[in-house]
Order: structure tokens, then sequence, then C-alpha cells
């Protein structure tokens, strides 16, 4: 018997159609806007990303060393990856950098979820200086996943600059286990906190409104405002909003002015992308100046990542047509010529060179394809569930 | 339809309660017979098994729950923790016999290795862990209490109530863990989604610090 180590998967069949279909649909989006394929090592080295992520994330790092006896973890985080090659192969006057990426992450699962390897979608829009990069990212994602008919995609955005402004004038020891709170989502947690310290009324008042600063984006933003008045997140929001609008993808949008990503390098405009019944997020991402600036690089950050399996179960695209094209006495130049007439037309095709036809229409029945198609009489036929052909084309 | 999870036992009880306070329909949940989904004014409860709960939110199968806070903490899962009930109010304690209870009192040396019984294996792999005392742990799915008496373990880790069932197997106290309650918990999706249904239903909910007069204290 052959068995998997617990917590990884073979993907096979339809689920790596789909998957394949996700990642091929993200790169040629992304790629069309000059986002260059990246694909970095299976290893990070521990001694260049332990201090760079927050207590909780190394616990769910898996070390192994290397064959040189280099103390590593299997790659966690891409974004790391990216930062340092743009460090050392861009110089300034090559930035802004754009990557995107697809392969495997590994991550001890939290309960309930017992996979550790996942397969990740990301893109890294790096060195820009300008406004403009967090609405160009968030409207490419939104609209890779409109066109694999992904329903009603929402991002829910946040920022983290607004939680540093809100806790700016709190002790640090009343402010860190606030925000350790936000960012475990316990807001039972955050509330009792809030009451063990003796706080200013206008204070109390300001943070205990924070998670409830969510929902609809222009009546979250006109909320937070006359709490907080015009800060510089307030208004770095109110931009993507309204390009985000203006892009027609406004109905896909919510604030949550109480999101804090899990990674703590995050530092501007931050956001986690939901659809489908899942409980959990599609994944997210955000600006990271401040890592940039650990690689002496001036300007923005930003990226995001999706879990790629769970994008694919919830994708509606359909993929070409699947049929077994019988090639019959046909030659292989031939067949091989006719077969990509058909798949200009939309079919995916897979020879069979059995001599009867019956044995191709089995063969496309075991496969489930609900076509065949024979070459030499350029005919294709649906095939009816029950039995013969149902129709041609 | 708003799909809401609820602890069966003897916690489902002050569950039902706090859903009245709320103005939920309780009708058809009070008159449940065997049935596990029911469905009542545009709610469906869905009745798992208080260690199940977190899991049905975490897939999106529920929007919101009532989930203990000592089930919470050891299955681990990503949840939303959004109001603290205050109800079904009791505490993960280490217990034992006063044999075992003293040995706790001396230098931690005395007490490397002992076998701690209990059903909630991950908070007690933890409460030792981070006191760096290394013992060995006996999963049990229930009647702990018995562990000690019978040889099976030197103590237990479980939740307390009144203490009469330690008192009756002959253990005390040794240590509290944590205090436990019921919580409204709901997934990161539904926190986003349903919001505007959430905020409606536990804003409702009059928090301790509300009782004590600040309006302010609690904002959901």
């Amino acid at each position: 018997m052959s068995r998997l180590p617990k917590g990884t998967r073979t993907l096979g069949g339809d689920e790596a159609e789909r998957v394949e279909r996700c990642r091929r649909t993200f790169f040629e989006t992304f790629s069309a806007y000059g986002y260059i394929p990246f694909y970095a090592p299976g290893l990070q080295l521990l001694e260049s990303a332990w201090d760079k992520f927050p207590p909780r994330f190394r616990k769910r790092l898996i070390p192994v060393y290397t064959p040189s006896s280099e103390a590593c973890c299997l790659r966690a985080d891409m974004t790391l990856a990216a930062v340092a090659y743009l460090s050392t192969h861009y110089s300034p006057q090559e930035r802004p950098l754009r990557l995107c990426y697809a392969g495997p992450l590994y991550r001890a699962p939290i309960p309930p979820e017992t996979d550790f390897e996942k397969i990740q979608f990301g893109a890294e829009l790096l060195g820009w200086e300008g406004e403009g990069a967090d609405v160009e990212v968030t409207a490419l994602l939104l609209r890779s996943l409109r066109q694999l008919g992904i329903h009603s995609p929402v991002v829910v955005l946040g920022h983290a600059g607004f939680l540093r402004e809100a806790m700016s004038g709190v002790e640090r020891t009343v402010a860190a286990p606030l925000m350790r709170a936000l960012l475990e989502r316990r807001y039972d947690a955050y509330f009792s906190s809030l009451e063990d310290f003796h706080l200013p009324k206008a204070v109390r008042k300001r943070l205990s409104s924070i998670p409830r600063l969510r929902g609809n984006a222009a009546k979250t933003l006109e909320e937070a405002r006359a709490l907080f008045g015009e800060t510089v997140p307030l208004r770095d929001l109110e931009l993507i909003v309204q390009a985000l609008g203006e892009l027609g993808l406004g109905e896909n949008l919510r604030l949550d002015l109480a999101l804090a990503r899990e990674l703590e390098y995050y530092s501007g405009p931050v956001f986690e992308i939901f659809s489908g019944n899942a409980g959990v997020s599609l994944g997210g991402g955000g600006r990271y100046d401040g890592l940039l600036e650990q690689y002496g690089i001036v300007g923005q950050a930003l990226g995001f990542g999706l879990d790629l399996r769970a994008v694919a179960s919830l994708s509606r695209a359909e993929g070409a047509i699947p049929a077994v094209a019988w090639c019959g006495k046909l030659s292989s130049r031939v067949a091989l010529e006719r077969a990509d007439d058909f798949i200009s037309s939309g079919y995916r095709v897979e020879l069979s060179w059995q001599e009867h036809r019956e044995g191709a229409i089995q063969l496309a029945r075991t496969r489930g394809y609900g076509w065949w198609i024979d070459l030499p009489a350029c005919t294709a036929y649906e095939l009816d569930p029950g039995n013969g052909n149902k129709g041609a084309s | 339809m708003f799909t809401l999870c609820l602890p069966t036992g003897r916690v489902l009880d002050e569950a039902i309660e706090v859903l009245q306070e709320l103005d939920i329909p309780t009708g058809r949940l009070k008159e449940r017979g065997r049935s596990l989904v029911i469905q009542e004014e545009g709610f469906r409860f869905l009745l798992a098994k208080p260690m199940d709960v977190p899991v049905y939110v975490h897939y999106g199968i529920a929007d919101l729950a009532l989930a203990g806070s000592d089930v919470i903490w050891e299955t681990g899962a990503s949840l939303v923790e959004l109001r603290d009930t205050g109800r079904g109010a009791c505490r993960i304690v280490l217990a034992g016999p006063k044999k075992v209870a003293n040995l706790f009192l001396g230098h931690e040396s005395q007490v490397m290795g002992l076998r701690i019984a209990t059903k909630y294996p991950r908070i007690a792999e933890e409460y030792f862990a981070e006191r760096g005392i290394q013992v060995e742990f006996v999963h049990l799915n229930g009647s702990i209490e018995m562990a000690p008496r019978l040889g099976l373990s030197d103590c237990i880790v479980d939740i307390v109530q009144t203490g009469s069932t330690l008192r009756a197997n002959a253990l005390s106290v040794i240590a509290e863990i944590a205090p436990v309650s019921l919580k409204f918990v709901s997934s990161h999706k539904s926190l986003q989604l349903a919001w505007d249904a959430i905020e409606e239903i536990i804003g409702k909910f009059a928090s301790p610090s509300k009782k004590a007069g600040d309006e302010n204290d609690k904002a959901i």
C-alpha cells in the first residue's frame, strides 16, 4: 500500500484540472499587466526568516536541515523571498517590480484543518512610490476571480495604520493586549481588556467602537470619521474604495477597520477575500512597506496570497470540452492537424489510435467525457449517457 | 435562513435561555424530540456535540454558535469570539487526591512524571508545557474523576461546576486553569458577510459591563 504523509495530498483528475485552470487564469491576468513569474526555493533559511515572523507564526514553521546542515524551514511565506530577490537583483531605477507565483507553502495546520501543504497563487508589487498600487492589485485579483466564475467574491478592506493610530495615545501595556485580541479576533477579550484599564471616556468610546466599524464601505468610513476625524488611513481607504467603485467593483467591497493580519509586517491597507460557503477566507494580503525598509528599499510593497484549491473548488469556469478523437487510418500528421482544428474550436482532445471507433467511444465513456470525435469524418459526436451518439457537430 | 449551532447536553438549556433573552424563537427547539436540525421563523438550529460546535462554524456550516470557552480552546479552531454570555459558568481545574495536591506545594521536581487523566489533552498539555513540567497524559472521554481512585492517573484536568463530583471522589482543586463560559462565536466569513444579522442578534445581549452601567464599553 502506498501511503501519503499525513497532512499532504495528491491532486489529480477534475480537481487538478480546476486548480490548473485557476493558476493559468491568474497568471494570464497578472502577466498581462507586467507581473513576471517568480520561483523561490522550497526552503527558507531560519536565520533570515525567524525575526521577520511573529511568534504565533513561528510556531507553524516546519523545520528541516539541508544536506549542508543549514537550519531551514519548508517555505511558509513567499513575500520574504520576493523582497530579498528585489533587493539583490534590481537597482532602484528598475523598480517597481511586479511578480506573481504559484506553488506549495507549508505551515502547521490550525485545527480542524489537517493539511500542512497548500498550493498558493500570489502576486507582489514592490518598490512603487506613488498611488495606485493597492487599486491595481485588488482590481486584478477581483477580475481574475470573476473570470473564474467565482460567485460574488468579497474583498474586506482594513488598514494596519488605522489601528496603530487608534492606539497611538494609549500606553503600550494597554495597547498590546488590545491589538493581540483584535489579531486573534477575540472581541470578547478585547472588550474585557478595555474594562480592565482606566482610560479617558472619549478614548474608551473610540476604542470600543473599532470592532463595530465594518460592513458597507461608505457607511463605515462615515462612522469612523465621526469618531476618529480625518486620518491618513481613512483617506487611503476612501481612495481605494472610490477607485474600485469607478471600476465597477464596488459591490465586491466591504470595510473592516478591526482587521489585523497575522503577519505583523503589514503596514497599510490590508485585505481578505471571501466567497462561497467556507467559513475562512480564500486568502488575503496588504501593504508591507516596513518590511521593504528592513531590506533598505524605499517605497511601497503590496502582495497577496490565495489558496488555489479553495478557489478551484468555487470556480464555475468551464474549460475546453474534453473528447476522445478517433484517428482511424489517418496518418499521424493528418490526425494531428485535424485535432488542431478541433482544439481551436474549443475541444481538448485525447487521441485514440485504436483500429475500431468503438474502442474510442468506449474510452470516452470510461473517461466520463461527453463527446467523441471521428477525425476521418471531421465530426464530433455528443455521447448519450445511455447509449450511442446523441448528435453531431 | 440564519444558521445557529448549539451544543447538546446539559449546557443546551442555558443556551436556549440565552436565545430567549435575545427574542429568538425557541418553541420548536424546546420540543425538539430527537431532531438535530430545527427550523423556526428564519432561523435554522443545528444541535451538535459541544466539541463539534467550533468545527461547524469553522467550515461555514453555521453563521453563529454558542460554544463553551473550554471547547474553543481545546479544538484550537480559528473562530471569531464575539461575546461572552457569562452563562454556563464553570472552571477548568487541575485536581487530585490530597496526597498528590501536596506535591504541587513543593519543588517542581516532585511532580515530574505524574500521570494526568483528561478529556482536554490540548489544554492540559499547554498548561504543563508552559510551566516546564513534564507529565504523562491519559485521554479519556468521560468519568474523568474516577481515574485517580482506580489508579489510572495521579490527578485530572477537568471542568468543575460546584465541586461536588470532585468531593465525592476524594479530589480537591490543585490549580484553577481557566474560567469557562458560553460564548457567541462566528466564522470569519459570517463576521464579514452576515455582520448586520449578527450585530442585530448579539447587540441585544446585555453584557456584564452594560449591566454595570457603562453603555460604551460593549459595542457589539
